[in-house]
């Protein structure tokens, strides 16, 4: 990047998604030609992803953590986790009937 | 699974999950829902729509938990832009965009964001710059960030010239560069 200030500056506004699409497409070239920017770029992302941390903060409601639990147990390779889950629901109780 | 184990650092957590153990998915839920959901609700202004939105980037996390390299990039970092990058998709009405692979990472956190105490610390760290920037600079880069929008975009939003847009989101992200970096 030594001798392109221009591109340097323009690095955070480009992980930004900023520039429009001329200037991005030609910041982009640049980049193609010029691998010792790419560090730069990554710690221009590193710096734009901080602010993430400034939104609101807000937690999710606890469904959200259900949902996904729910979702994951569902899909699970090779097995049917939420029907033998239904199962176990009616049939532990049964074998300890049983015992 | 022992409880003492949602204290496992990122990596390790992740390797869990990889192994397909569904508590780990729980702690990296537990420990970083609350950021994921802050930016998607702060984009959507919804709290419905910041649910699926939030929902979906941790099932594909937990899809693509075995391409995780973090010498690639951080855990956090990932879940950061994809909040922004699916909640912003989500604003503007375009089908949901793949969620990028965990492979295709490239964002590196050079702060932690680990524990609830780490995380509090940027969040006012954060904010501490942003209250120190000019607000028509701060309004500016929020519309960059939190909108997705483009130079011209802001201008033909904010009615203002798109020279004087350009001037102050460079400002802006100068500022938080020195800042960031002081």
């Amino acid at each position: 990047m030594n001798g392109h200030p221009q591109f340097e500056e323009d690095l955070d506004l480009y992980a930004l998604g900023a520039l429009d699409r001329e200037e991005a497409q030609e910041l982009q070239s640049h980049l193609e030609t010029r691998r010792a920017c790419t560090q730069k770029l990554e710690e221009a992302r590193a710096r734009v992803a901080l602010l993430a941390l400034a939104a609101p903060p807000e937690g999710p409601p606890h469904r959200v953590k259900e949902r996904l639990l729910k979702q994951v147990a569902g899909r699970r390779p090779g097995q049917r986790p939420a029907r033998l889950a239904l199962f176990w629901q009616w049939a532990a109780p049964a074998l300890a009937a049983l015992s | 699974m022992p409880n003492s184990r949602t204290h496992d650092g990122d990596a390790a957590l992740m390797r869990r999950m990889a192994d397909r153990d569904e508590t780990a998915l729980a702690a990296v839920y537990d420990r970083y829902a609350g950021l994921v959901y802050s930016v998607a609700l702060r984009v959507l202004r919804n709290a419905e729509l910041a649910e699926e939105v939030s929902q979906d980037i941790f099932y594909q996390l937990w899809r693509t938990a075995p391409a995780f390299d973090p010498a690639r990039g951080s855990l956090s970092s990932w879940l950061l832009v994809c909040a922004r990058n699916r909640a912003i998709s989500r604003l503007r009405g375009r089908a949901a965009e793949p969620v990028a692979e965990l492979r295709e990472q490239t964002a590196v956190l050079t702060v932690s964001l680990e524990d609830d105490l780490a995380q509090a610390q940027q969040i006012s760290r954060v904010r501490s710059v942003l209250e120190k920037m000019q607000p028509a600079q701060r309004q500016t880069l929020e519309l960059a960030y939190f909108e997705g929008l483009t130079h011209t975009e802001i201008a033909r939003r904010t009615g203002e010239p798109l020279g004087t847009v350009k001037t102050r989101l460079r400002a802006a992200v100068e500022f938080l560069k020195r800042a960031l970096n002081a």
